[in-house]
């Protein structure tokens, strides 16, 4: 056995070195159940560390291998889970102290799909209270700190996923994306993030938040990894009615070259009210991208400025469905103050506002589908700012003012309301050196051009090869 | 009290206690007046668009089937 890296570590090289019997995952298990142990006080990933359950998986998963029975790259690997995604016999919180003792009697799909593939499940993350929040403040279980900087917020509300993630507290995470919530901790801690296509990922055993809008996906530290993960747990599932029945691709045989490819810029919405270093960093990016062979142009998508409130109608609107029987007795006492807010905000929603922001979502999906007709990609930044401070309520760009939370959710609403698929992946970091973030977004169903450009992009820098100093 | 788009506390309380059942603390009405006056501002916002031709999009429409 040789001594791991975690922080230098990828699903990718870790999972060759654990085919080979060079690395055993007792060793791999061990090696992160330390370093959680050193780290998590600090950065709050974890709700609940499942170190027993991982320690016999990963004695099971090296006895298998020693016995030539290596199932995959997911093989004797950490994985954490959003601690919204339901574990049979394992405390899901939803980070709320409503479900703080709640224990499922089943797995979610997805975890099942994980378990099948060999990973280790090490525990479950940190988040916004049941999702709905795009800081991962968190009044029960304690805020995630962003590993670059723990003054600062880490995104939510898959937050403890994305630190994790950074902090090499684990090899890979789930998230859950309903108005950002994978691709915005994911660009504010520099991960890479995946939102798939509404119904290639099951959802069946995920918390909901708006059912319309949820979907699960990886939070990494690079594309190679991205597609490992998304290989192993996308595919139909009857238990969830919005899954589609497609043949799942083979990811991870990313074609790695952008040629022939044509990218859109949304300029007219997308850099708008954008942070000067942002811009300037995706600006490079497509740069980058121009330089590997792929044709970049502006498009137009007339009505994406409607997108984020169409978006938050519904759902506001279904999570208050969701939450209407917490809502209606006592236990509205038990959500954190913000949380209770927005889902009681959500009550006044008529079903005539519903059906008009359905309506509006009709159209800017159609809009989309024929940008792509005429593009592969989209390609944007993921935020407009930076990490902002934990206590900042506001952020002002260019003279203008706004929401935090509409800062960290405007461009990221648009392809939840669409459905289709959208990643996150570093481009750069700010001079307080704080990382910044390249989104592509596809087609429905194409996660595979959107891996190619971003692995095109990947192999033409560095800045994924960053660490955080822990 | 009435904010921006005209709806004052005592017509949401009206409301909340006899359609919705939701329960809203006193000390909270305040921000909630805040939220819903720019929640039904923003929805406002969505008439500037076209729609007399246009339905909902479902689920099944969002996954890429009955288009």
């Amino acid at each position: 056995m040789r001594g791991i890296d975690l922080e230098s570590a990828t699903i990718e090289g870790l999972s060759e070195l654990v085919r080979k019997k060079e690395v055993s995952p007792v060793e791999v298990t061990r090696a992160t159940l330390q370093r959680i142990e050193k780290y998590d006080g600090e950065v709050k990933a974890f709700i609940t560390v499942t170190s027993e359950e991982a320690l016999d998986f990963a004695k099971k998963a090296e006895a298998s291998i020693v016995r030539g029975g290596y199932i995959g790259p997911l093989h004797g690997i950490p994985i954490g889970l959003k601690d919204i995604v339901f574990t049979k016999g394992i405390r899901t919180t939803c980070g709320s102290k409503i479900l703080a003792d709640y224990i499922p009697k089943e797995d979610a799909t997805v975890v099942d799909r994980l378990r099948r593939a060999g990973a280790i499940l090490i525990g479950k993350l940190n988040l916004h209270e049941f999702a709905f929040g795009a800081t991962s403040v968190n009044p029960h279980y304690g805020t995630p700190r962003n590993p670059w900087n723990g003054q600062c917020i880490p995104g939510g509300s898959s937050g403890g996923s994305a630190v994790a993630v950074a902090a090499s507290l684990c090899l890979g995470a789930l998230g859950t994306d309903t108005g950002g919530s994978i691709r915005i901790p994911s660009s504010l801690c520099g991960i890479v993030g995946l939102k798939p296509t509404y119904g290639r990922v099951s959802s069946y055993g995920v918390y909901p938040l708006s059912w319309s809008q949820d979907h699960v996906g990886p939070m990494v530290k690079t594309v190679k990894d991205a597609a490992i993960l998304l290989g192993s747990i996308a595919g139909h599932d009857p238990r969830d009615p919005a899954s589609r029945s497609l043949p799942v691709p083979d990811y991870v045989s990313i074609r790695e070259d952008v040629k022939g490819l044509r990218a859109g810029v949304p300029s007219d919405y997308y850099f708008e009210n954008c942070d000067t270093e942002v811009r300037d960093s995706v600006m490079k990016a497509l740069e980058i991208l121009k330089d590997a062979g792929m044709a970049v142009e502006e498009v137009t998508i007339p009505h994406l400025r409607h997108a984020a409130t169409a978006g938050l109608v519904i759902l506001m609107a279904e999570a208050a469905s969701k939450h209407e029987h917490y809502l209606k007795g006592n236990q509205r006492k038990e959500y954190g103050r913000d949380v209770r807010g927005l889902l009681q905000t959500g009550t006044f929603i008529t079903a005539a506002h519903y059906l008009k922001a359905q309506r509006v979502r009709s159209v800017i999906r159609k809009e989309f589908l024929k940008a792509f007709e005429i593009v592969d990609v989209l390609l944007t930044p993921g935020l407009p700012i930076p990490a902002p401070g934990l206590e900042q309520d506001s952020v002002t760009i260019s003279g203008k003012t706004e929401t935090v939370r509409s800062a960290l959710t405007r461009l990221m609403r648009p392809y939840n309301l669409a459905g289709i698929p959208a990643m996150v992946i570093p481009c750069g970091f700010s001079k307080s050196g704080l990382p910044v973030a390249l989104q592509i977004a596809g087609r429905p169903f194409e996660e595979s051009t959107i891996l190619a450009v971003a692995q095109a992009y990947e192999k033409q820098t560095r800045w994924h090869l960053r660490r955080p100093s822990m | 009290m009435k904010k921006g788009i005209g709806i004052g506390k005592e017509a949401l309380r009206t409301i909340s206690e006899g359609l919705t059942e939701v329960k809203v603390d006193e000390g909270e009405w305040e921000e909630m007046l805040v939220r819903v006056d720019e929640l039904l501002n923003n929805i406002k916002a969505l008439d500037e668009m076209e729609l007399s031709q246009v339905g909902p999009a479902f689920s099944y429409n969002v996954r890429g089937e009955g288009e």
